[in-house]
This record gives structure tokens, C-alpha cells and sequence, in this order.
């Protein structure tokens, strides 16, 4: 097994914020080169005129789950070390929910703000800065919230875990949900952008 | 020519996606060995490792020394650990335990469910902890089984004084052993959790 580097100690602490660095910026430049910097265009995901948003994150989760799928298949990744975060529900869809607006209303996420702030726009910058105070503000309250936080638990449940269903067979489901979505997406764009035209 | 060049790639990503789908589906879990039994000996190997195991009776004993040389990590999940948990075990998720320094100098001894042992957890010990590293045979089934509720019907073979001992580890931590007929309620109560 050879990964993942930092739980089997191939590197320290301070070496693995440097590597999240490099990672992140890798991050940004191509969420940049894809034009997820500019608000206007995420914005458009919501009036069904651009879902290049949902193409990108759709295709990241494909690659994501087939390449982890599968090095740890050949035995060069370590699943069960791979950190699942824990299912608390109401907690979770309140604060999708809270998000959801968010995105919605700013236009921009907080990768895609920092994105937007670094190539000067000033929307982003706003957008910033409502980060760090809705931060602020759960970090003040949070003491008071943890009963909730902590409610409706499931444990850190994966998908084959909940549906009972092995591995491959949700992959599958999932490659052929994600073809399915593509092809609806673009669909939906020609019809919507030809309206706007 | 650009256009049919991009959908040409299009094309082959998502053939590349689906031949990937559909061997997965033949080629099985992803994870290679999740989880393993523990021996019954006393240490086992794990990738080379060794990793020491102790067993309910002797994690009761500690407990009921009052030792605090040691910590005790419950690894289920949080419902669970909520539900009933071995006395002053703390529930702890591997990531936690290597992250917090704290437990990268003491004993640690965890426990799961049964004899079955995450090897993310065997794993994460291994990496913390190499020398004072222990797992609890059986885990929590065990402590039930053993320590809180012990079936002692039909065992003419136990001495008197084996008898007072599980009958006192079993009071302890709460529980109460089962008898052919009750026994008389005399000196021994709750005393500790």
C-alpha cells in the first residue's frame, strides 16, 4: 500500500500544508481556466442557460470514485484509511440549505469566491467576506448549537453501505446517472439558451 | 473540425467511464482485507506488525485497580458508544487518535463490536503506537458476554473463589451474572460504574 502518503507517515504535519498548498492552487487555477470564476456563469446554473457547474462536479465525482475504486483495487491506495465523513442529518440538509441560498444569492461557492477574489473580481471579494463572517458567527454560536449538530446521526455510512448494494454495482449506477445527467444537461441548455436568444 | 474533435473526446470518456463501471461491478469490494479476527493468542502479526491483545478479564481488572496508565478507545459508532460503553472508554475515531499527540505516549487498548477489528483502527494503532498498542479479544460482545452478563449455569467446574470473582467484576460495572438459582444477596453492590 502506498497511500494515502499522510496517515502512512510519508510525510510530516508541516510538509502536508505545504502539499495542500500546491494542491489547492492546482485546484483554483483549473476551476479559473473552466470559468468557474466568474459569477455570472455559476449564477446561470440556476436558470438552467449554463450547467458547466454541474458537468464539472459530476465529472470530478467520476473520476474521483473510478480512481480511488480502483487504485485501491490494485492495491496502491488504502480505502479503509480514507477519512468518510460522519452523516449527521437535519444538521446537514439545514446547512446545505443555508449554503444553497448562499450560492444562489452570491453566485459563487468558496473555492470558486477565492477564485473569483484572486482574479480581482470584486463580487468575489464581497463574497469573502461574507465567508469569514458567517464563520465568525457559527464560531461565536457554536457552543449553543452542538445538541444539534450532533442529532440525527447515521454514522459514517457510504452509499453501497446504505443501499446494501456492492461497490461496482453503485459505481455503475452512479457513471450511468452521471451520462444520463450530461446528456439531460445539454438538453436543457440548448433549449434554455435558445429561449434567452 | 474543433467541434467534432471535442465531441470525439467526449465520446471516449465517457466508453473509458462505463468499461471502468462494468469491471468494477465484476471485479469486487475495493477494500482488499477490511477486516480480520483476531487470534487467540496473545500478540498477532499484522503486515509484520505485532499487535498485542487483552482480553475482558484483564481490561476489568485494570479498570477495577483504578489504573490510569492507560486509555481505553471505543471504535463503534457513536449511537453505540451512546447506547453503553465499556467504563471511562472514550469514543474516538482513528483520525482523532492521530491527530492528538496525547495518545501517541500512552497505552491505548481499543475495542469494536466483536472480534472483528477494523484494520483502519489495527492500522492507525500500528502507526501511533507500536509497543503499547492493544486490542480487546472479542470487543464489546465479549464484555457482555464475560464480564457483565456471564452465564455461569452448568459450570461445576469453577471453584468458589472463580465464582466470587466473576460475580464481583459482573456487580462492578453493573451487570449481573447468570445462575442456576439466585444468589443470595448478600455483601456485594454496584461500586464502581
Amino acid at each position: 500500500m502506498n497511500a494515502p502518503f499522510y496517515k502512512l507517515d510519508l510525510f510530516s504535519h508541516d510538509l502536508s500544508l505545504i502539499v495542500a498548498l500546491v494542491i489547492g492552487i492546482g485546484f483554483g487555477f483549473f476551476l479559473e481556466r473552466g470559468g468557474l470564476g466568474s459569477s455570472t456563469k455559476l449564477a446561470a446554473q440556476f436558470y438552467f442557460k449554463d450547467l458547466t457547474v454541474f458537468k464539472v462536479m459530476f465529472t470530478a465525482i467520476i473520476t474521483a470514485m473510478l480512481g480511488l475504486y480502483w487504485l485501491s483495487w490494485f492495491g496502491f491506495l488504502d480505502l479503509t484509511l480514507v477519512y468518510v465523513n460522519p452523516t449527521y442529518i437535519l444538521p446537514q440538509l439545514l446547512g446545505g440549505l443555508i449554503f444553497g441560498v448562499g450560492f444562489v444569492t452570491g453566485g459563487l461557492c468558496p473555492g470558486t469566491c477565492l477564485v473569483s477574489t484572486s482574479t480581482g473580481r470584486i463580487d468575489g471579494m464581497f463574497t469573502l467576506i461574507g465567508i469569514f463572517f458567517g464563520i465568525f458567527v457559527f464560531g461565536e454560536t457554536v457552543p449553543f448549537l452542538y445538541d444539534f449538530l450532533y442529532s440525527t446521526s447515521a454514522g459514517q455510512i457510504t452509499i453501497p453501505q446504505l443501499l446494501n448494494l456492492p461497490h461496482g454495482v453503485v459505481l455503475l449506477l452512479i457513471v450511468v446517472l452521471a451520462i444520463a445527467g450530461f446528456a439531460g444537461a445539454e438538453a436543457v441548455e440548448n433549449r434554455y439558451s435558445t429561449k434567452a436568444k | 473540425m474543433k467541434m467534432n474533435d471535442n465531441k470525439l473526446l467526449k465520446k471516449v470518456l465517457v466508453l473509458v467511464a462505463i468499461i471502468f463501471a462494468l469491471l468494477s461491478v465484476v471485479a469486487g469490494s475495493p477494500y482488499k482485507i477490511s477486516i480480520r479476527p483476531v487470534s487467540t493468542n496473545e500478540k498477532f502479526e499484522i503486515e509484520g506488525t505485532s499487535v498485542k491483545v487483552i482480553d475482558v478479564q484483564e481490561l476489568a481488572k485494570w479498570i477495577m485497580d483504578k489504573r490510569n496508565d492507560f486509555y481505553l478507545v471505543d471504535t463503534r459508532i457513536e449511537n453505540e458508544f451512546d447506547e453503553y460503553h465499556i467504563p471511562f472508554a472514550l469514543s474516538i475515531s482513528g483520525r482523532e487518535m492521530l491527530n492528538t499527540p496525547v495518545y501517541k505516549k500512552a497505552t491505548i487498548i481499543i475495542y469494536d463490536k466483536s472480534s472483528r477489528y477494523s484494520i483502519k483502527n489495527i492500522k492507525l494503532l500500528i502507526i501511533n503506537r507500536k509497543e503499547q498498542a492493544y486490542v480487546l479479544k472479542g470487543g464489546m460482545e465479549e464484555w457482555i458476554n464475560k464480564i457483565l452478563f456471564p452465564d455461569l449455569r452448568g459450570n461445576s467446574d469453577l471453584s468458589e473463589e472463580e465464582i466470587e470473582k466473576i460475580y464481583k467484576a459482573s456487580t462492578y460495572f453493573g451487570g449481573k451474572p447468570i445462575l442456576d438459582k439466585e444468589r443470595p444477596k448478600r455483601k456485594y453492590k454496584r461500586e464502581g460504574c
